[in-house]
Protein backbone atom coordinates (compact mmCIF):
# COMPACT_ATOMS: atom_id res chain seq x y z
CA UNK A 1 0.00 0.00 0.00
CA UNK A 2 3.05 2.20 0.65
CA UNK A 3 4.64 1.23 -1.75
CA UNK A 4 2.04 2.29 -4.25
CA UNK A 5 1.82 5.43 -2.38
CA UNK A 6 5.11 6.33 -2.95
CA UNK A 7 5.85 5.04 -6.44
CA UNK A 8 2.87 7.09 -7.57
CA UNK A 9 4.00 10.23 -5.46
CA UNK A 10 7.07 10.21 -6.88
CA UNK A 11 6.21 9.34 -10.33
CA UNK A 12 3.66 12.75 -10.27
CA UNK A 13 6.22 15.12 -8.28
CA UNK A 14 9.61 14.13 -10.13
CA UNK A 15 8.20 15.42 -13.76
CA UNK A 16 6.51 18.50 -11.83
CA UNK A 17 9.49 19.24 -10.20
CA UNK A 18 11.71 19.06 -13.31
CA UNK A 19 8.83 20.89 -15.56
CA UNK A 20 8.43 23.81 -13.35
CA UNK A 21 12.50 24.42 -13.40
CA UNK A 22 12.07 24.77 -16.61
CA UNK A 23 9.63 27.00 -16.86
CA UNK A 24 10.92 29.12 -14.15
CA UNK A 25 14.90 29.51 -15.72
CA UNK A 26 13.97 30.49 -19.20
CA UNK A 27 17.03 29.60 -21.20
CA UNK A 28 18.10 28.64 -24.75
CA UNK A 29 18.27 24.41 -25.57
CA UNK A 30 17.39 24.04 -21.95
CA UNK A 31 14.44 21.47 -23.24
CA UNK A 32 17.09 19.65 -24.88
CA UNK A 33 19.83 19.80 -21.98
CA UNK A 34 17.32 18.35 -20.15
CA UNK A 35 16.48 15.52 -22.43
CA UNK A 36 20.45 14.26 -22.61
CA UNK A 37 21.01 14.91 -18.58
CA UNK A 38 17.74 12.85 -17.99
CA UNK A 39 18.49 9.59 -20.80
CA UNK A 40 22.06 9.87 -18.98
CA UNK A 41 21.04 9.52 -15.42
CA UNK A 42 18.05 7.46 -16.34
CA UNK A 43 21.08 4.79 -17.95
CA UNK A 44 23.50 5.37 -14.83
CA UNK A 45 20.27 4.60 -12.45
CA UNK A 46 19.23 1.68 -14.73
CA UNK A 47 22.98 0.16 -14.33
CA UNK A 48 23.19 0.79 -10.80
CA UNK A 49 20.66 -0.67 -9.89
CA UNK A 50 21.28 -3.81 -11.57
CA UNK A 51 24.86 -3.88 -9.76
CA UNK A 52 22.89 -2.90 -6.22
CA UNK A 53 20.30 -6.07 -6.59
CA UNK A 54 22.81 -8.12 -8.72
CA UNK A 55 25.90 -7.86 -5.77
CA UNK A 56 23.72 -8.67 -3.02
CA UNK A 57 22.65 -12.66 -4.05
CA UNK A 58 25.15 -15.16 -4.59
CA UNK A 59 26.22 -16.81 -7.94
CA UNK A 60 25.17 -13.32 -9.52
CA UNK A 61 26.59 -14.83 -13.36
CA UNK A 62 23.32 -16.64 -13.45
CA UNK A 63 19.98 -14.52 -13.94
CA UNK A 64 17.56 -15.78 -11.65
CA UNK A 65 14.65 -14.52 -9.51
CA UNK A 66 16.19 -11.40 -8.52
CA UNK A 67 17.08 -9.74 -11.44
CA UNK A 68 16.20 -6.34 -12.14
CA UNK A 69 14.91 -7.18 -15.61
CA UNK A 70 11.61 -5.33 -16.71
CA UNK A 71 10.02 -3.35 -18.84
CA UNK A 72 11.74 -0.12 -17.98
CA UNK A 73 15.34 -1.88 -18.75
CA UNK A 74 13.75 -2.00 -22.20
CA UNK A 75 12.67 1.05 -22.03
CA UNK A 76 15.88 2.56 -21.45
CA UNK A 77 17.24 0.96 -24.66
CA UNK A 78 14.36 2.40 -26.61
CA UNK A 79 15.22 6.23 -25.24
CA UNK A 80 18.63 5.71 -25.72
CA UNK A 81 17.90 5.31 -29.12
CA UNK A 82 15.07 7.99 -29.56
CA UNK A 83 17.19 10.47 -27.74
CA UNK A 84 20.73 10.03 -29.61
CA UNK A 85 19.37 9.20 -33.35
CA UNK A 86 18.23 12.03 -35.18
CA UNK A 87 16.78 10.27 -37.97
CA UNK A 88 13.61 8.72 -39.14
CA UNK A 89 14.19 5.56 -36.93
CA UNK A 90 14.93 8.27 -34.04
CA UNK A 91 11.36 9.80 -34.32
CA UNK A 92 9.80 5.93 -34.75
CA UNK A 93 11.53 5.42 -31.16
CA UNK A 94 10.62 8.66 -29.56
CA UNK A 95 6.97 8.11 -30.25
CA UNK A 96 7.24 4.48 -29.23
CA UNK A 97 8.78 5.45 -25.94
CA UNK A 98 6.77 8.88 -25.30
CA UNK A 99 3.12 6.47 -25.30
CA UNK A 100 4.74 3.48 -23.32
CA UNK A 101 5.68 5.92 -20.54
CA UNK A 102 3.15 4.88 -18.08
CA UNK A 103 3.99 1.33 -18.47
CA UNK A 104 6.63 0.66 -16.08
CA UNK A 105 4.66 2.36 -13.69
CA UNK A 106 1.61 0.13 -14.42
CA UNK A 107 3.71 -2.80 -14.19
CA UNK A 108 4.90 -1.51 -10.89
CA UNK A 109 1.36 -0.86 -9.48
CA UNK A 110 0.51 -4.95 -10.94
CA UNK A 111 3.32 -6.60 -9.86
CA UNK A 112 5.66 -5.26 -7.12
CA UNK A 113 8.31 -7.94 -7.79
CA UNK A 114 9.62 -5.76 -10.74
CA UNK A 115 10.97 -3.34 -7.84
CA UNK A 116 11.53 -5.30 -4.40
CA UNK A 117 14.46 -7.31 -3.36
CA UNK A 118 14.31 -9.30 -0.02
CA UNK A 119 18.75 -8.57 -0.13
CA UNK A 120 18.22 -5.07 -0.69
CA UNK A 121 17.83 -4.18 2.95
CA UNK A 122 17.79 0.19 2.51
CA UNK A 123 15.72 -0.57 -0.48
CA UNK A 124 17.80 1.51 -2.48
CA UNK A 125 16.80 -0.56 -5.90
CA UNK A 126 13.21 0.22 -5.20
CA UNK A 127 14.07 3.76 -4.76
CA UNK A 128 15.81 3.73 -7.91
CA UNK A 129 12.79 2.09 -9.83
CA UNK A 130 10.80 4.45 -8.88
CA UNK A 131 12.51 7.52 -9.84
CA UNK A 132 13.05 5.74 -12.79
CA UNK A 133 9.53 6.04 -13.48
CA UNK A 134 9.67 9.72 -12.87
CA UNK A 135 12.22 10.17 -15.45
CA UNK A 136 10.72 8.51 -18.06
CA UNK A 137 7.50 10.41 -17.69
CA UNK A 138 9.63 13.76 -17.43
CA UNK A 139 11.61 12.44 -21.05
CA UNK A 140 8.12 11.78 -22.32
CA UNK A 141 6.89 14.99 -21.64
CA UNK A 142 9.86 16.96 -22.84
CA UNK A 143 9.83 14.72 -25.96
CA UNK A 144 5.92 15.26 -26.44
CA UNK A 145 6.83 19.33 -26.09
CA UNK A 146 9.56 19.36 -28.44
CA UNK A 147 8.23 16.80 -31.55
CA UNK A 148 4.45 15.74 -32.78
CA UNK A 149 3.71 12.17 -32.40
CA UNK A 150 1.83 10.92 -35.19
CA UNK A 151 -0.90 8.33 -34.97
CA UNK A 152 1.42 5.54 -36.45
CA UNK A 153 3.71 5.56 -33.04
CA UNK A 154 0.28 4.08 -31.68
CA UNK A 155 1.59 0.61 -33.56
CA UNK A 156 4.87 1.20 -32.86
CA UNK A 157 4.52 1.62 -29.57
CA UNK A 158 1.89 -1.61 -29.06
CA UNK A 159 4.87 -3.76 -31.15
CA UNK A 160 7.32 -2.49 -28.67
CA UNK A 161 4.87 -3.84 -25.67
CA UNK A 162 4.54 -7.09 -27.83
CA UNK A 163 8.03 -7.76 -28.35
CA UNK A 164 8.37 -7.27 -24.45
CA UNK A 165 6.00 -9.95 -24.02
CA UNK A 166 7.85 -12.43 -25.94
CA UNK A 167 10.91 -11.64 -24.16
CA UNK A 168 9.62 -11.76 -21.13
CA UNK A 169 7.34 -15.25 -21.51
CA UNK A 170 11.01 -16.53 -22.57
CA UNK A 171 13.06 -15.28 -19.99
CA UNK A 172 9.74 -16.51 -17.42
CA UNK A 173 10.70 -19.88 -19.33
CA UNK A 174 14.21 -20.38 -19.99
CA UNK A 175 15.41 -18.18 -16.71
CA UNK A 176 12.96 -18.48 -13.84
CA UNK A 177 13.00 -14.77 -12.97
CA UNK A 178 9.50 -14.95 -11.92
CA UNK A 179 7.09 -17.68 -10.78
CA UNK A 180 4.79 -18.37 -13.84
CA UNK A 181 2.96 -16.70 -16.47
CA UNK A 182 0.10 -15.90 -14.31
CA UNK A 183 -3.91 -14.15 -15.32
CA UNK A 184 -2.28 -10.47 -13.41
CA UNK A 185 0.48 -10.90 -16.07
CA UNK A 186 -1.95 -11.18 -18.90
CA UNK A 187 -3.83 -8.39 -17.18
CA UNK A 188 -0.69 -6.05 -16.96
CA UNK A 189 0.03 -6.89 -20.80
CA UNK A 190 -3.58 -5.51 -21.54
CA UNK A 191 -3.52 -2.48 -19.17
CA UNK A 192 -0.37 -1.74 -20.35
CA UNK A 193 -2.00 -2.09 -23.92
CA UNK A 194 -4.82 0.27 -22.94
CA UNK A 195 -2.09 2.76 -21.61
CA UNK A 196 -0.95 3.35 -24.84
CA UNK A 197 -3.89 4.72 -26.15
CA UNK A 198 -5.08 6.53 -22.94
CA UNK A 199 -1.75 8.63 -23.35
CA UNK A 200 -2.61 9.43 -27.13
CA UNK A 201 -5.77 10.10 -26.44
CA UNK A 202 -5.01 12.36 -23.51
CA UNK A 203 -2.11 13.89 -26.29
CA UNK A 204 -4.65 14.72 -28.35
CA UNK A 205 -6.66 16.32 -25.97
CA UNK A 206 -3.85 18.56 -24.95
CA UNK A 207 -2.76 19.76 -28.50
CA UNK A 208 -6.57 20.58 -28.85
CA UNK A 209 -6.81 22.64 -25.61
CA UNK A 210 -3.65 24.16 -26.75
CA UNK A 211 -4.72 25.43 -30.64
CA UNK A 212 -8.16 26.36 -28.91
CA UNK A 213 -5.69 28.44 -26.19
CA UNK A 214 -3.63 30.20 -29.11
CA UNK A 215 -6.40 30.60 -31.54
CA UNK A 216 -8.24 32.58 -28.68
CA UNK A 217 -4.82 34.63 -28.37
CA UNK A 218 -4.73 35.28 -31.95
CA UNK A 219 -8.43 36.68 -31.65
CA UNK A 220 -7.68 38.78 -28.66
CA UNK A 221 -4.85 40.34 -30.73
CA UNK A 222 -6.85 41.43 -33.90
CA UNK A 223 -9.16 42.65 -31.53
CA UNK A 224 -6.78 45.03 -29.57
CA UNK A 225 -5.26 45.84 -32.85
CA UNK B 1 13.31 22.08 38.72
CA UNK B 2 15.75 19.75 36.69
CA UNK B 3 13.79 20.47 33.71
CA UNK B 4 14.17 24.14 34.15
CA UNK B 5 18.05 23.49 34.57
CA UNK B 6 18.35 21.62 31.40
CA UNK B 7 15.62 23.51 28.65
CA UNK B 8 15.09 26.96 30.78
CA UNK B 9 18.66 28.39 32.33
CA UNK B 10 20.00 27.47 28.26
CA UNK B 11 16.65 29.38 26.60
CA UNK B 12 16.71 31.81 28.20
CA UNK B 13 20.73 32.93 28.04
CA UNK B 14 20.76 31.93 23.85
CA UNK B 15 17.17 34.59 23.85
CA UNK B 16 19.00 36.97 25.37
CA UNK B 17 22.13 36.79 24.18
CA UNK B 18 20.52 36.94 20.07
CA UNK B 19 17.95 39.55 21.26
CA UNK B 20 21.06 41.83 22.37
CA UNK B 21 23.22 40.54 18.99
CA UNK B 22 20.12 41.39 16.67
CA UNK B 23 19.66 44.70 18.24
CA UNK B 24 23.11 45.70 18.67
CA UNK B 25 23.62 45.01 15.11
CA UNK B 26 20.88 46.20 13.46
CA UNK B 27 21.32 49.79 14.91
CA UNK B 28 24.85 49.87 14.32
CA UNK B 29 25.14 48.61 10.64
CA UNK B 30 21.36 49.18 8.74
CA UNK B 31 22.31 52.26 7.35
CA UNK B 32 25.77 51.12 6.53
CA UNK B 33 27.24 49.51 3.14
CA UNK B 34 26.98 45.64 1.71
CA UNK B 35 30.30 45.06 2.50
CA UNK B 36 29.86 46.44 6.25
CA UNK B 37 26.43 44.26 6.76
CA UNK B 38 28.51 41.22 6.33
CA UNK B 39 30.48 42.26 9.11
CA UNK B 40 28.00 40.69 11.86
CA UNK B 41 27.67 37.57 10.10
CA UNK B 42 31.67 37.00 9.65
CA UNK B 43 31.75 37.16 13.42
CA UNK B 44 28.49 34.93 13.69
CA UNK B 45 30.33 32.21 11.37
CA UNK B 46 33.81 31.92 13.14
CA UNK B 47 31.64 31.80 16.35
CA UNK B 48 29.49 28.63 14.79
CA UNK B 49 33.29 27.06 13.88
CA UNK B 50 34.42 27.98 17.64
CA UNK B 51 31.50 26.19 18.79
CA UNK B 52 31.85 22.88 16.65
CA UNK B 53 35.83 22.61 17.39
CA UNK B 54 34.57 22.77 21.27
CA UNK B 55 32.46 20.14 20.82
CA UNK B 56 34.62 17.78 19.41
CA UNK B 57 37.33 18.20 22.03
CA UNK B 58 34.41 18.28 24.36
CA UNK B 59 33.47 15.05 23.07
CA UNK B 60 36.98 13.40 22.66
CA UNK B 61 38.20 14.25 25.97
CA UNK B 62 35.54 14.41 28.20
CA UNK B 63 33.25 11.47 26.33
CA UNK B 64 36.06 9.74 24.80
CA UNK B 65 34.05 9.00 22.01
CA UNK B 66 33.27 11.03 19.19
CA UNK B 67 30.33 9.23 17.62
CA UNK B 68 28.77 9.91 14.23
CA UNK B 69 25.24 11.66 15.48
CA UNK B 70 27.69 14.21 16.25
CA UNK B 71 29.32 15.32 13.23
CA UNK B 72 28.86 18.52 11.71
CA UNK B 73 26.69 17.22 8.92
CA UNK B 74 23.57 17.40 9.98
CA UNK B 75 21.14 19.71 8.78
CA UNK B 76 21.47 22.72 11.24
CA UNK B 77 25.81 22.58 9.73
CA UNK B 78 24.08 23.49 6.66
CA UNK B 79 24.35 27.10 7.85
CA UNK B 80 28.14 26.53 8.60
CA UNK B 81 28.82 26.05 4.90
CA UNK B 82 26.42 28.71 3.58
CA UNK B 83 27.55 32.00 5.58
CA UNK B 84 31.41 31.64 4.15
CA UNK B 85 29.52 31.66 0.61
CA UNK B 86 27.12 34.84 1.67
CA UNK B 87 30.42 36.27 3.24
CA UNK B 88 33.15 36.00 0.71
CA UNK B 89 31.91 36.28 -2.54
CA UNK B 90 31.81 39.16 -4.94
CA UNK B 91 29.23 39.47 -6.70
CA UNK B 92 25.54 37.95 -5.94
CA UNK B 93 25.47 35.28 -8.04
CA UNK B 94 22.74 32.45 -7.82
CA UNK B 95 24.76 30.55 -4.92
CA UNK B 96 24.62 33.55 -2.70
CA UNK B 97 20.82 34.12 -3.27
CA UNK B 98 20.27 30.77 -2.38
CA UNK B 99 22.84 30.96 0.59
CA UNK B 100 21.06 33.73 2.05
CA UNK B 101 17.24 32.08 1.70
CA UNK B 102 19.37 28.95 3.22
CA UNK B 103 20.09 31.11 5.75
CA UNK B 104 16.78 32.98 6.64
CA UNK B 105 14.00 30.51 6.65
CA UNK B 106 15.45 27.27 7.91
CA UNK B 107 17.22 28.95 10.44
CA UNK B 108 14.13 31.22 11.97
CA UNK B 109 11.86 27.80 11.78
CA UNK B 110 14.65 25.65 13.94
CA UNK B 111 15.59 28.85 16.15
CA UNK B 112 11.86 28.94 17.33
CA UNK B 113 11.12 25.49 17.40
CA UNK B 114 14.39 25.41 19.92
CA UNK B 115 13.07 28.10 21.83
CA UNK B 116 9.29 26.44 22.39
CA UNK B 117 8.76 22.75 20.88
CA UNK B 118 12.14 20.83 20.71
CA UNK B 119 13.14 20.98 24.67
CA UNK B 120 11.17 17.83 25.46
CA UNK B 121 11.81 16.33 22.19
CA UNK B 122 15.58 16.34 22.48
CA UNK B 123 15.24 15.45 26.08
CA UNK B 124 17.78 12.59 25.17
CA UNK B 125 20.20 15.00 23.88
CA UNK B 126 19.99 17.28 26.24
CA UNK B 127 20.11 15.41 29.26
CA UNK B 128 22.98 13.27 28.81
CA UNK B 129 25.33 16.82 29.34
CA UNK B 130 24.61 20.41 30.87
CA UNK B 131 27.44 21.39 29.00
CA UNK B 132 26.80 20.19 25.44
CA UNK B 133 22.85 21.44 25.74
CA UNK B 134 24.38 24.46 26.19
CA UNK B 135 26.32 24.06 23.85
CA UNK B 136 23.24 22.96 21.93
CA UNK B 137 21.07 25.76 22.44
CA UNK B 138 24.20 28.66 21.83
CA UNK B 139 24.84 26.84 18.43
CA UNK B 140 20.73 27.13 17.26
CA UNK B 141 20.50 30.49 18.67
CA UNK B 142 23.66 31.87 16.73
CA UNK B 143 21.66 30.49 13.37
CA UNK B 144 18.38 32.35 14.90
CA UNK B 145 19.75 35.79 15.65
CA UNK B 146 21.84 35.47 12.15
CA UNK B 147 18.76 34.62 10.10
CA UNK B 148 16.89 37.84 12.03
CA UNK B 149 19.42 40.48 11.64
CA UNK B 150 19.68 39.42 7.76
CA UNK B 151 15.91 39.83 7.76
CA UNK B 152 15.95 43.05 9.35
CA UNK B 153 19.30 44.90 7.37
CA UNK B 154 17.55 43.61 4.64
CA UNK B 155 20.11 41.66 2.85
CA UNK B 156 17.95 39.51 1.14
CA UNK B 157 15.20 40.27 -0.59
CA UNK B 158 12.93 37.44 -0.90
CA UNK B 159 12.02 36.28 -4.61
CA UNK B 160 9.21 33.80 -5.26
CA UNK B 161 11.89 32.07 -8.25
CA UNK B 162 14.74 31.17 -5.42
CA UNK B 163 12.41 28.66 -3.92
CA UNK B 164 13.18 26.07 -6.96
CA UNK B 165 17.16 26.23 -6.24
CA UNK B 166 16.81 27.23 -2.15
CA UNK B 167 14.78 23.47 -2.19
CA UNK B 168 16.74 21.76 -4.32
CA UNK B 169 20.01 22.46 -2.28
CA UNK B 170 18.40 21.06 0.48
CA UNK B 171 17.53 18.00 -1.27
CA UNK B 172 20.49 17.60 -2.53
CA UNK B 173 22.45 18.12 1.19
CA UNK B 174 20.28 16.06 2.43
CA UNK B 175 20.51 12.92 -0.16
CA UNK B 176 24.32 14.01 0.30
CA UNK B 177 24.27 13.38 4.33
CA UNK B 178 22.05 10.11 3.37
CA UNK B 179 24.82 8.71 1.36
CA UNK B 180 27.67 9.56 3.56
CA UNK B 181 25.39 8.19 6.86
CA UNK B 182 25.39 4.92 5.21
CA UNK B 183 28.97 4.72 4.11
CA UNK B 184 30.31 5.65 7.21
CA UNK B 185 28.09 3.17 8.93
CA UNK B 186 26.90 5.56 11.71
CA UNK B 187 23.34 7.11 11.92
CA UNK B 188 23.65 10.58 11.43
CA UNK B 189 20.63 12.77 13.11
CA UNK B 190 18.04 12.78 11.17
CA UNK B 191 19.60 11.15 8.19
CA UNK B 192 20.33 7.43 9.16
CA UNK B 193 17.57 4.58 8.87
CA UNK B 194 16.92 4.68 12.45
CA UNK B 195 16.53 7.81 12.96
CA UNK B 196 13.52 8.71 15.27
CA UNK B 197 11.69 11.58 13.72
CA UNK B 198 11.64 9.24 10.02
CA UNK B 199 11.95 6.05 11.33
CA UNK B 200 7.94 5.59 10.97
CA UNK B 201 8.67 6.57 7.08
CA UNK B 202 11.86 4.20 6.52
CA UNK B 203 9.64 1.20 8.03
CA UNK B 204 6.83 2.14 5.81
CA UNK B 205 8.40 2.15 2.87
CA UNK B 206 12.15 1.55 2.74
CA UNK B 207 15.06 4.13 3.78
CA UNK B 208 15.91 5.16 -0.02
CA UNK B 209 12.55 5.64 -0.82
CA UNK B 210 11.28 7.63 2.46
CA UNK B 211 14.43 10.00 1.56
CA UNK B 212 13.21 10.56 -1.99
CA UNK B 213 9.98 10.87 -0.43
CA UNK B 214 11.63 13.43 1.89
CA UNK B 215 13.16 15.14 -0.61
CA UNK B 216 10.00 16.12 -2.39
CA UNK B 217 8.77 17.38 0.92
CA UNK B 218 11.46 19.61 1.24
CA UNK B 219 10.36 20.53 -2.40
CA UNK B 220 7.08 21.34 -1.38
CA UNK B 221 7.80 23.26 1.53
CA UNK B 222 10.25 25.31 0.35
CA UNK B 223 7.37 25.93 -2.01
CA UNK B 224 5.17 26.85 0.87
CA UNK B 225 7.64 28.79 2.82
CA UNK B 226 8.79 31.71 -0.12
CA UNK B 227 4.54 31.93 -1.17
CA UNK B 228 4.04 32.67 2.49
CA UNK B 229 6.18 35.27 2.25
CA UNK B 230 5.44 36.51 -1.15
CA UNK B 231 2.12 36.49 -0.10
CA UNK B 232 3.39 38.39 3.55
CA UNK B 233 5.12 41.18 1.59
CA UNK B 234 2.82 41.91 -1.16
CA UNK B 235 0.53 42.41 1.54
CA UNK B 236 2.16 44.88 3.40
CA UNK B 237 3.45 46.71 0.43
CA UNK B 238 -0.33 47.30 -0.75
CA UNK B 239 -0.78 48.23 2.81
CA UNK B 240 1.58 50.91 2.60
CA UNK B 241 0.35 52.37 -0.43
CA UNK B 242 -3.03 52.55 0.62
CA UNK B 243 -1.47 54.03 3.50
CA UNK B 244 0.50 56.55 1.69
CA UNK B 245 -3.10 57.41 -0.95
CA UNK B 246 -4.84 58.18 2.08
CA UNK B 247 -2.06 60.37 3.87
CA UNK B 248 -2.55 62.04 0.48
CA UNK B 249 -6.16 62.47 -0.39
Amino acid sequence: MFDILSLILISIFFPIIVLVGKMLYKKENLSRKLILGLTITFLAMELLRFFVVASYYEGAVIPSKEVPYSFITLSCIVCLFAVFNKGKLGKIFQGAFCLTSLVPIIWALFDSAVYTNAYDTHAVAKALYFLECGIVLTIAFLLVSEQKITAWSNLWASILLAIFAVLDCLVITFWETKEAITLMWGITLIVSFVSIGAFYGIYLLACLLAKKHKDKMIDNGKENG
Amino acid sequence: MDKFIFHGIPNLIGALFSIVFVWFCVIKFKKKSYKDKLKPLIFLYVMLIILEVIKIFYHITVQNAYPAQRYPIVFCSLIMFTYPIICHSKKETIAVRISKALSIIPCVVIGFCYLFILPDVSSGFSSYSFVMNLHSRFYHFCMLAGALYMIFVKLYDFRFKDFFASGLTVSAYFLLCTVLSLFIGGNLSYFGPTSAPVQFLYQAVGYAVGNVLLCIVAMLLSLASFAFINLCISLHKKRKTSRNLKNLL
